[in-house]
C-alpha cells in the first residue's frame, strides 16, 4: 500500500522511515475519493461484465473497497496471507479467506471452491503484486483462471518507483525505505511505467483502461530541505523536466489501469521482448547501425529524392540505414517511391525502409522515424538535399571523438531554379550560382541562440536524446523545428563539430520551400514560441559556455564603452563648436557695434551734413537706372 | 589480361533488330577498394535495368588497373562478383604503368565489339536509371555522345534547355557510340594524360558531324568535394593538367592568340607549377611539337573566359 493516510505523516528531515516490521494493520486504510481505490472502483464500475456476481480481491488486506463493491449490488470475496485483515472483513459480514498466493493455482483452486459456481464479476489487485516474488507467475494462473470465467477484468493498483521525488532522491544517493508508501520495506518488486507494461504483457494481460493516481507530491517527497527536490529552484526544475520529458509518469503515484485477458505469447517473443528490454536503443537481432538517415518526403519531388538516395548510396562510410518517411503519401506515388528506391543496389536497398507517416505537420514524420529507428544516432536529410561523399563517415569520426555530443559539419548552399518543360516535357531544374558557405564553419552555442547557423542537414543527433529524453521536434511549430531541437540538443549534450563541407542545401528560386510557404508572421511567431519555451526551464551551458557568455559580455561592454566614448567625442566636438559659433556671434556683434558707432560718427560729422544736398540730387536718376535694369530684354 | 565469362549469357545469334550492346569501361589508379566495389555494384545495376528494359543486349565490363601495383590481387573474386551481376564477361587490365585516364580508356577501347561504350570514372557512383537514361537520346542517328549529369556538384558547362546540346562531354560519365569511338580513335593520348582529353574528344566527335548532348535525368554520383570557401577541391594532378590544356586546346582548335594569351597568364601567375607547365610549353613551340591545328572556321571549339565553354556560373568568384 502506497497511500499515507491522514494521520501517517512523513518521516521529519533526517529520519529513516521505520522499515516495517510485521504489524498488519499498518494497511488498514479507508476508502476514500482521491485515492487510487477511487480510481480503481471506476475502472471496475467501467469494465464490469454482465452477469457478474463476484468480485474477487486478491491481497485484500482489509478490503478497502469491499463496501463499494458491494454497493454495486455484488459479492466480495476478499484473500489474503494476513489472518489480520481476513478477520476484520468477516467481522464487517464480508466473505474473506486466507490464502497464500506463493501456490497461485492452489488459490484459485481455493476461490472456485469458495465461488460455488457463482460467475465472477471482475478480479482485483490492488497494492499486491508489488509484495509477490512471483508475481508474474500469479498473473499467468490468473489469465487462465479470468478466462475460465468468461473473460473477466482484473483491475490492479500498482506503486510508481519512477516517481519524480524518488528519481531525484536516488540521484541525491538517498533511497529511503519506509513502513508504508512507495518505497514499502515490503515490496520485493518494483515498478516503472515500461516495466508494468512487459509484465503484464508477458502475462497476457492486454490494457483496455487507466486512470492513474497521480501525486505531485508523493510520500517521498521529503525532507523539505532537499533543493533538488524543489520545483522553485533551477536545479529542481532542471531535474523536474528531465524526469517529465524522459517517460510517462513523473507524478503517477499508484498505476491504477484495467486488463483483460488474451493469449499467452509465444516463449520465443518473450525472449525477444527481453532483450529488446535489455537494449532500449537495438531491436532484437542484428547489430544497430552507427547513423539513421531521416529522409522526409511527400512525394512531391520524386527527382530530387533520387539524388538524395544517390549520394547515400555512394556514402564512403556505409554504416548507416535510410527511413523514408512517406508523409501523407499514398496509391501510385507511393509505389513509385517503392520501386525508385528498389531499383537500388541490394547492398543499398536492404537498409532503406518506407515509413508510413499519417496526419501532423513537417516534424511528425522525424519523430516517427526516430522511434522506429535503429542507429545510434539521427541526421536529417530532406528529399532535396544531398550529402557529400564523406557525410557518414565525419558524422561517425565526430561520434567516434565525443559519444552522445550533438554532431555538427558545416552545409553548403546553392540557388536552383525549375525549368517547366525542359526534362522531356517534364520540370526540370538547375543551379543559377555556384555553391556558397553562408553558415559559419564552427558551432558557436551563442550565436545559435540568437539566429539558426545549422541546416538540418549538418547535425546529427543521439537517437537517445530522443527516445530515452523525450526530446523530439515539436510538431506544434510549423517551421524552426531543427533549431528548436538544435538548440535543446546542444544544451544537454553539448556538441563537438568540425570544418567540414558535407551537404548541399538547395535553395529555390520557384518552387516550394518552408521559406516560401510561410509567411513572416509565421517565422516570427515561432521564433518568439522557441524562446519563451527555452526560457521556461533552466538552460545548460556546455564545457566553457560561461567563458563564451563572459566574452560576449566583455564585447558587449567594449561596444558599449566605445560607443560611450564616441558619444562623448562628439558631444565635445558639439560643445567645441557651439562655442566658435557662440565666439563667431561675439565677434560679429562686437564688429557690428562698432560699425554702427563708426556710421553714427560719419553720420553726425560735418561734412556729412554738408554734402546732404548733393545726395538728394542723384535720387531720381538713380530711379531711373533701377527701372531699366527690373525690364525684361 | 584476365576475362571472366559467362558462356551462357552471349547470345549466339543475334536478330538485326536487337537493341545495341554495351560495354562499360573504367580506369583505377590507387583508387580506395571500397569505393571502387560500390561503382561496380552500382554500374552493374544500372546496366542490368537497362537489359531488362530491352534498351540494352549483352553487356561487358572492361577494368583497367595503372596502378603499380594491382588493384585486384585475386582476378578470381570477380568470378565470383560476375554472378548476379548483368555483365557477360569482365575483364581486367593491368597496365603495368600509370596510361592516365585517356591512355588507359584507349587501351581498353582496343577490340571494342559492342555498340556502345560506357566511360565512367571510378569515383562515381551510377543512378539505377543512368543507362537507359543515356541510351535514350541516341534514338537519334544524330547524336554521338551523351553526357550524364553529376552530383552533388553538377559541371557548370551550359547545355541547350531542351535539346540539350553541349560544347564538350565530361569524361567523368558519358555514353557514346563505337562509330565516333572508331571515327576519332579515341582519346588524343600524345596531347592529354588526365585533363581536356574530353573536350578534344568531344570537339574531334562534333566535327567528325556528331552532336555531343548532356542528358539531365542521367544522373551518377561524382565524389567531388568543397573546400570551407565553398571552392572545389582540386589535385596537384588536375592543376598541372590543366594548366596544360589551356595552351594546348586552343592551339589545336587554330586559336594562337589564346594560346598564347594563356601561355602568358601561366608565365605571369608567379605560381611555380604553373611556371613549370609555362616553360616546357615555350619548348614544345620551339621544338615545333603543337599540335596540328584542326577546326580553321571554328564550328565547335569554343573558348570563352578560360573556359571551354558557356558556363552557366563558376566555381571561383
Amino acid at each position: 500500500m502506497t497511500e499515507r493516510s491522514p494521520s501517517d505523516p512523513a518521516p521529519a528531515d533526517g529520519e529513516v522511515g521505520d522499515l516495517g516490521g510485521s504489524d498488519p494493520a499498518r494497511y488498514d486504510f479507508a476508502f476514500g475519493e482521491h485515492t487510487p481505490y477511487a480510481n480503481a472502483m471506476a475502472l471496475l464500475r467501467a469494465h464490469l461484465p454482465r452477469g457478474g456476481e463476484v468480485v474477487v480481491d486478491l491481497g485484500c488486506g482489509f478490503g478497502a473497497v469491499a463496501e463499494p463493491v458491494r454497493q454495486l449490488g455484488l459479492a466480495y470475496l476478499g484473500v489474503d496471507s494476513q489472518p489480520a485483515g481476513v478477520k476484520d472483513l468477516l467481522g464487517r459480514g464480508m466473505e474473506a479467506m486466507v490464502d497464500d498466493l506463493s501456490n497461485p493455482e492452489e488459490v484459485l483452486a481455493d476461490l472456485d471452491r469458495a465461488l460455488g459456481g457463482r460467475q465472477v464479476a471482475a478480479v482485483l489487485m490492488l497494492d499486491a503484486i508489488e509484495h509477490l516474488s512471483n508475481g508474474t507467475e500469479v498473473l499467468v494462473a490468473l489469465n487462465r483462471f479470468a478466462a475460465r470465467h468468461g473473460r473477466v477484468p482484473l483491475v490492479v493498483s500498482i506503486p510508481n518507483v519512477t516517481h519524480l521525488d524518488v528519481a531525484v532522491k536516488t540521484l541525491l544517493g538517498r533511497f529511503e525505505y519506509t513502513e508504508t508508501g512507495l518505497l514499502d520495506s515490503t515490496h520485493v518488486r518494483m515498478f516503472s511505467p515500461s516495466g508494468i507494461d512487459r509484465v503484464m504483457r508477458s502475462a497476457g494481460w492486454a490494457e483496455v483502461s487507466r486512470m492513474d493516481f497521480e501525486l505531485s507530491q508523493s510520500d517521498q517527497h521529503y525532507p523539505g530541505s532537499l533543493v533538488a527536490l524543489e520545483p522553485s529552484t533551477p536545479l529542481g526544475g532542471l531535474l523536474r523536466s528531465i524526469r517529465i520529458g524522459s517517460c510517462e509518469g513523473a507524478f503517477v503515484n499508484q498505476f491504477v489501469r484495467a486488463y483483460l485477458p488474451g493469449p499467452l505469447p509465444a516463449a520465443a517473443a518473450e525472449e525477444a521482448e527481453a532483450s529488446a528490454a535489455a537494449d532500449s536503443l537495438g531491436p532484437a537481432g542484428g547489430a544497430a547501425p552507427f547513423l539513421s538517415v531521416l529522409v522526409r518526403t511527400q512525394a512531391k519531388r520524386p527527382h530530387t529524392l533520387v539524388e538524395t538516395l544517390l549520394s547515400l548510396a555512394a556514402q564512403d562510410c556505409q554504416d548507416f540505414e535510410v527511413l523514408v518517411l512517406c508523409h501523407d503519401v499514398g496509391g501510385e506515388r507511393r509505389a513509385s517511391l517503392e520501386q525508385m528506391v528498389g531499383e537500388f543496389h541490394e547492398s543499398f536497398t536492404r537498409r532503406v525502409r518506407l515509413v508510413d507517416v499519417c496526419g501532423g505537420g513537417r516534424s511528425r514524420p522525424l519523430n516517427v522515424g526516430a522511434h522506429v529507428a535503429r542507429g545510434r544516432y539521427l541526421a536529417v536529410l530532406d528529399d532535396d538535399d544531398m550529402a557529400f561523399g564523406n557525410w557518414v563517415s565525419a558524422f561517425r569520426r565526430l561520434a567516434d571523438r565525443c559519444p552522445g555530443r550533438v554532431l555538427r559539419l558545416a552545409v553548403a548552399e546553392q540557388w536552383f531554379e525549375e525549368r517547366p518543360g525542359a526534362w522531356a516535357g517534364q520540370t526540370g531544374y538547375e543551379p543559377v550560382d555556384r555553391p556558397r558557405c553562408p553558415y559559419p564553419m564552427d558551432f558557436d552555442l551563442l550565436d545559435h541562440l540568437w539566429e539558426n547557423h545549422t541546416p538540418p542537414s549538418g547535425f546529427a543527433l543521439p537517437r537517445s536524446l530522443v527516445v530515452d529524453l523525450g526530446q523530439g521536434w515539436d510538431e506544434s511549430l510549423p517551421v524552426l523545428e531543427d533549431w528548436d531541437l538544435l538548440l535543446r540538443a546542444s544544451s544537454w549534450c553539448g556538441v563537438v563539430d568540425e570544418p567540414i563541407v558535407s551537404a548541399l542545401y538547395r535553395r529555390w528560386r520557384l518552387g516550394e520551400s518552408s521559406s516560401t510557404v510561410h509567411a513572416k508572421h509565421e517565422w516570427d511567431a515561432a521564433w518568439r514560441f522557441i524562446v519563451a519555451k527555452l526560457d521556461a526551464a533552466p538552460y545548460l551551458l556546455p564545457r566553457g559556455g560561461l567563458a563564451g557568455v563572459r566574452n560576449a559580455l566583455n564585447e558587449r561592454s567594449e561596444l558599449v564603452g566605445r560607443l560611450a566614448e564616441s558619444e562623448r567625442s562628439r558631444e565635445e566636438e558639439i560643445t567645441r563648436r557651439e562655442e566658435e559659433i557662440a565666439s563667431l556671434r561675439s565677434a560679429l556683434h562686437t564688429t557690428a557695434t562698432e560699425a554702427r558707432a563708426q556710421i553714427d560718427e560719419i553720420r553726425s560729422s560735418t561734412s556729412w551734413r554738408l554734402t546732404a544736398p548733393l545726395r538728394s540730387a542723384g535720387k531720381p536718376l538713380a530711379r531711373i537706372r533701377h527701372r531699366r535694369s527690373a525690364n525684361p530684354r | 589480361m584476365t576475362r571472366i565469362e559467362d558462356p551462357a549469357r552471349i547470345p549466339g545469334d543475334v536478330g538485326k533488330n536487337r537493341p545495341p550492346s554495351l560495354r562499360v569501361q573504367l580506369v583505377l589508379y590507387m583508387n580506395d577498394m571500397g569505393s571502387v566495389e560500390r561503382c561496380l555494384q552500382s554500374v552493374a545495376t544500372a546496366s542490368a535495368l537497362a537489359r531488362s528494359l530491352g534498351v540494352v543486349s549483352r553487356s561487358v565490363l572492361l577494368i583497367g588497373d595503372s596502378s603499380e601495383i594491382p588493384l585486384l590481387v585475386e582476378p578470381d573474386s570477380l568470378s565470383d562478383w560476375l554472378v548476379g551481376t548483368p555483365f557477360d564477361s569482365v575483364d581486367y587490365l593491368h597496365f603495368g604503368a600509370n596510361l592516365g585516364s585517356a591512355g588507359g580508356q584507349n587501351r581498353l577501347f582496343e577490340g571494342m565489339e559492342e555498340d556502345l561504350v560506357l566511360v565512367l570514372n571510378p569515383d562515381t557512383y551510377a543512378s539505377p536509371r543512368l543507362v537507359v537514361e543515356l541510351a535514350s537520346p541516341l534514338a537519334d542517328p544524330s547524336i554521338g555522345i551523351v553526357e550524364g549529369r553529376q552530383v552533388p556538384l553538377e559541371h557548370p558547362k551550359a547545355h541547350h534547355p531542351v535539346a540539350g546540346d553541349t560544347s564538350w562531354a565530361c569524361g567523368a560519365c558519358f555514353l557514346a557510340r563505337a562509330e565516333v569511338i572508331k571515327a576519332t580513335k579515341g582519346f588524343d593520348t600524345d596531347l592529354f594524360f588526365l585533363y581536356g582529353d574530353d573536350v578534344d574528344f568531344s570537339w574531334r566527335a562534333r566535327l567528325a558531324g556528331w552532336r555531343v548532348v548532356h542528358r539531365p535525368t542521367a544522373r551518377f554520383f561524382h565524389d567531388k568535394r568543397l573546400t570551407p570557401d565553398a571552392v572545389l577541391e582540386v589535385t596537384e594532378a588536375e592543376r598541372r593538367y590543366a594548366a596544360e590544356a589551356a595552351v594546348l586546346l586552343p592551339w589545336r582548335y587554330s586559336r594562337p592568340d589564346v594560346a598564347e594569351a594563356n601561355l602568358r597568364s601561366l608565365e605571369d601567375s608567379g605560381d611555380e607549377l604553373c611556371g613549370t607547365v609555362a616553360r616546357e610549353m615555350r619548348e614544345r613551340q620551339k621544338k615545333g611539337k603543337m599540335p596540328r591545328p584542326l577546326d580553321p572556321d571554328h564550328r565547335v571549339a569554343q573558348f570563352i573566359e578560360d573556359q571551354f565553354a558557356e558556363h552557366r556560373f563558376s566555381y571561383s568568384d
